[in-house]
């Protein structure tokens, strides 16, 4: 195999990709990246058997061939290098991998391209196109809250769900859930609910363009189109848990408040609450929302007061901070509305006017305090 | 016809008598013992020979007797010791009964050799079986020379019933061991079959224990001191890790008396509480000093046991004062490496630091200076039935440490090693440090806290948790229903065997709720097999296992600093509540010598 191409061509195919390279493997060849050539096209590959992306790039190609090569060490060259011309040639029957420059030479050992696992062959049956915009949108407001928990595997990816009112996606991890619908998608073609792991979804987020997206699914993996670069993954096949049961309908306590100053404020207060239950208390009374924390262990403690719209009777409720600041940092409204119902049932929170063509919704479980 | 009641014959009396004077060699060598020491002796010398069962000699260098006395001594109840009945009240000696040499007479052959200081000539006197065979005068040292030959010679049943050689040595053993423990101001020669097993120059208390435990254990103890009015106690015990599998390295001697008591023992015993691993005995040797006036010892002719006219004030006195020597003792173990010529590395555990002045504050442990906290030792926090807590002080943060060292991420040097360990420099070597043990630790006080403290934050599930449960763990769950709401758990019976998890402790971590339950009821059980300990100290030890972080969790370093932090924070930071080390240190020196920069 023997190409030649512009260094940073080279590196800009390589950055899509190489974030699925596992850092240790039980499979040491997951640690490298499959290169083909055939003609002037060269594809590039890397997996970790549950996610895996390629990518192509136009070279000048001499000879065809496969091969692997150590990712972290030809990403580090490649990256030290200057805009210069990479002479790439691999002698197939040693597996070395050689590149020249116009005044260097760098030697790897690779693995023979045949060894790389392979892909198995997708045929998407359902499809939906997006704007890259949206996709993005769709996996920043949902993705921070899935579950890290392996015990309970449908949590750790994002539903997505065909509705009427559009695509839905949701995230939970027991403690908080978010439930966001998007109307308007240019075709949205899903027949059945899929759960996309977290981390195929933060692979999408950093390689979705503003152009347009696809999405295929079939029975068993899901596969984003962008561009040249395809990223494929496994669903998750289980059942998600039905979230739709425990989002009340009749917190009738409403408060809103203008989102930055009430984030700002509980990242203030947070500071001083127990390093690991992290709880504040939100006492809401009147026009006023009072923010508090304590650190038993260290003696601290904090008081903030923020305005808001409350006409409802007293009440307060503890959060545990880190939660309430994911939540209110993935929005992007002015306004946010809390409906609260009782100190121990969860507390929803919406941006008090919803975007065109969205819903979001996020919920919270609080932590009973302490009285 | 005669009656068939009769007055038993004297010797046959005294054969019965001496049954429970003399049970076998070792009774004899201490009534002996008390005897020499009664005389008021300076040095004490005793044989043995075919473990006290042909010959048991003990020699004195005390008063003496006089020739009448001599003979008379062998007389059932017969003693100088006590006259008037208001002496029983107030026995200042170890022997007072008269029994001893009449009932050793009773059963052996004994030549007793005495002088006193103002005679020139001494007796002899030959007893066997009873009779007094010889009594002449003869030349001897001053003092009092005993002679024990055959033992139970004419008590064949009870000679049958002696154990094997080496239990009776032993035992024997035992006895002169305790004797010389407690009277460190005589010196001591003890010689078995010719061997000479110990042999003791008269020396302080300190001194004496060194003797008998060896310089290297010596450093291993730890000195008590306290006195009271009516009660004064002193001694040593031994650091945690020097626990014994067995109760036999306990000695507590009563003005001068070793003597066995099981509550007291029991006080030191529960005063190390969670320092022990599970079936092991704290190391100690304790003398108390009470006005003889408020104790009995005449309970039992072998003077073992001892009736205390106050013993719960007597047990809570020696549970505050061991518990708070212990608190105010550096326990952090420290590894010493192997010894160079043995070359392996088989690193010891140890627990490092001086023995300082046991009512000096923990002032001096480096891992303080570090983690500045305020630990403020309070006077009879000893005697919270509920273990060592101690109402916590607010403390100050770790203040970093100045950049003497190139640090981690934040300015502390502080790595997890292998995902298990965290590893910190302190200011005198490195302090290794076991995660899932420290967490531990945090939360069982966490958990004793909250049972005092109502409802604690729990936080609220959004998928309830059903959990199916065995009959009997059903009924455990309702048993302890309050205890694992006040832990913060949120529990709905459902049905027959079902549970709903609704809440957590808000320190859970996410998303193992229902093992965490099971694993809790699991280890609750195991626990009840062992001892009998309080449901919630139970429960709250199962809980800090169950739900702590385990090894092979990765953490950050606001994590590890987190962890470490609070650690410091418990009152027992350096043992976890099943009694293994949470922290371990290595010494720069320890280091250097290893790296052979002495």
């Amino acid at each position: 195999m023997k190409f030649t191409v512009a260094s940073t061509e080279i590196q800009r195919v390589l950055s899509k990709i190489i974030g699925v390279v596992p850092a240790k493997s039980t499979l040491p060849i997951l640690e490298n990246i499959l290169f083909e050539l055939k003609k002037n096209t060269l594809r590039l590959m890397a997996t970790d058997l549950e996610v895996s992306m390629a990518a192509t790039v136009e070279v000048k190609g001499t000879e065809d061939g496969s091969i692997t090569i150590p990712a972290k060490r030809l990403m580090e060259t490649i990256r030290a290098l200057s805009d210069v011309n990479i002479v790439f040639t691999a002698d197939l029957a040693s597996n070395k991998v050689k590149m020249m420059t116009e005044n260097g030479e760098y030697t790897l050992l690779g693995e023979s391209g045949e060894e790389f696992p392979t892909i198995p062959q997708f045929k998407g049956e359902d499809r939906i196109v997006l704007d890259g915009s949206i996709l993005r949108k769709i996996i920043g407001r949902t993705n921070f809250s899935v579950s890290t928990d392996e015990l309970r595997p449908a949590m750790t990816g994002v539903l997505f769900q065909a509705q009427p009112q559009g695509l839905r996606a949701v995230a939970t991890d027991g403690h908080r859930l978010v439930r966001f619908t998007v109307k308007g998608i240019k075709q949205s073609q899903l027949r059945k609910d899929i759960i996309i792991p977290a981390k195929a979804l933060n692979l999408a987020l950093r390689t979705a363009e503003e152009a347009e997206s696809t999405i295929l699914v079939d029975a068993t993996h899901v596969q984003f189109l962008f561009g040249t670069t395809t990223l494929t993954s496994r669903l998750i096949e289980e059942h998600y848990p039905n979230y739709e049961s425990v989002i009340p309908l009749d917190n009738t306590k409403i408060v809103s408040v203008n989102r930055e100053t009430l984030l700002a404020s509980v990242r203030r207060v947070a500071l001083y609450s127990s390093t690991t239950t992290h709880q504040i208390r939100f006492s809401i009374k009147g026009n006023e929302m009072r923010i508090a924390a304590e650190d038993l262990d260290f003696g601290g403690e904090a008081r903030e007061n923020v305005a808001c719209k409350y006409n409802g009777e007293e009440i307060e409720i503890g959060f545990n901070s880190l939660y309430v600041i994911d939540m209110l940092s993935h929005m992007d409204a002015d306004e946010v509305s809390f409906k609260l119902s009782t100190p121990v049932r969860a507390a929803i929170m919406t941006p008090a006017a919803q975007k065109e063509n969205e819903d979001l919704l996020m919920l919270v479980m609080p932590v009973r305090l302490n009285v | 016809m005669t009656g068939k009641i009769h007055i038993l014959r004297s010797d046959l009396a005294n054969k019965i008598a001496a049954g429970e004077v003399v049970q076998r060699p070792a009774s004899a060598i201490k009534e002996l013992i008390e005897n020499s020491l009664d005389a008021g002796a300076a040095s004490v010398f005793v044989r043995i020979e075919d473990a006290g069962k042909t010959v048991i000699q003990v020699v004195d260098d005390g008063e003496g007797m006089s020739e009448e006395d001599a003979t008379m001594a062998f007389r059932r109840h017969a003693t100088s010791k006590i006259s008037v009945p208001e002496d029983l009240e107030n026995i200042q000696t170890l022997g007072f009964r008269g029994e001893a040499l009449a009932s050793i007479g009773a059963v052996s052959q004994v030549e007793l050799k005495t002088r006193t200081a103002h005679e020139d000539v001494g007796t002899l006197v030959r007893v066997e079986g009873d009779e007094i065979k010889e009594a002449t005068r003869i030349a001897c040292d001053r003092g009092t020379s005993v002679t024990v030959r055959n033992l139970f010679y004419n008590t064949p049943a009870r000679r049958n019933f002696l154990k094997s050689q080496q239990t009776e040595r032993k035992q024997a053993t035992d006895v002169v061991t305790r004797m010389a423990l407690a009277y460190p101001n005589v010196s001591w020669k003890y010689e078995s079959d010719g061997e000479i097993m110990l042999n003791l120059a008269r020396t302080s208390f300190e001194g004496r224990v060194q003797d008998i435990v060896g310089k290297k254990a010596f450093d291993q103890l730890v000195p008590v001191r306290e006195t009271t009015e009516y009660v004064s106690i002193d001694g040593f015990i031994g650091r945690p890790d020097f626990a014994r599998r067995n109760r036999t390295d306990q000695f507590l001697f009563l003005n001068g008396r070793f003597i066995v008591n099981r509550a007291i023992n029991h006080a030191v015993f529960q005063a190390y509480e969670h320092l022990l691993i599970k079936g092991s005995f704290p190391f100690f040797i304790l003398r108390l000093r009470v006005d003889p006036r408020q104790i009995d010892v005449n309970v039992h002719p072998s003077k073992l046991e001892v009736k205390f006219e106050n013993e719960s004030n007597l047990y809570r006195f020696v549970l505050s004062v061991i518990r708070r020597t212990l608190a105010t003792h550096d326990l952090v173990p420290s590894v010493e490496m192997a010894d160079a010529e043995s070359g392996a590395m088989n690193a010891r555990l140890r627990f490092g630091g001086q023995a300082p002045d046991p009512m000096a504050i923990p002032g001096q442990i480096d891992l303080d200076q570090l983690f500045r906290r305020a630990r403020p030792l309070q006077e009879g926090v000893a005697v919270n039935s509920f273990g060592p807590i101690v109402r916590r002080e607010p403390a100050e943060r770790i203040v970093p440490q100045e950049a003497e060292h190139s640090a981690a991420q934040d300015g502390r040097a502080i790595w997890q090693v292998h995902n298990k360990y965290i590893l910190s420099q302190i200011k005198t070597g490195i302090m290794i440090v076991d995660q899932h043990v420290a967490h531990e630790r945090i939360l069982y006080e966490r958990a004793i806290a909250s049972f005092e403290n109502n409802l604690p934050a729990s936080q609220q599930l959004l998928f309830p948790q059903t959990v199916e449960l065995t009959p009997g763990d059903s009924a455990l769950v309702r048993d302890l229903l309050p205890h694992l709401e006040t832990l913060g758990f949120v529990l709905k019976p459902f049905g027959r065997n079902t549970v709903v998890i609704e809440g957590i402790p808000a320190d859970v971590r996410v998303g193992s709720e229902r093992k965490i339950l099971q694993d809790l009821l699991d280890e609750y059980r195991n626990n009840e097999h062992h001892a009998t300990v309080d449901a919630r100290d139970n429960l709250a030890k199962s809980f800090a296992c169950k739900a702590a972080i385990k090894a092979g969790d990765r953490l950050s370093v606001q994590e590890m600093i987190g962890l470490i932090d609070q650690l410091f924070l418990t009152t027992m930071p350096y043992v976890c509540p099943h009694g293994r080390p949470v922290v371990v240190k290595i010494s720069l020196e320890e280091l250097d010598k290893r790296f052979g920069r002495t």
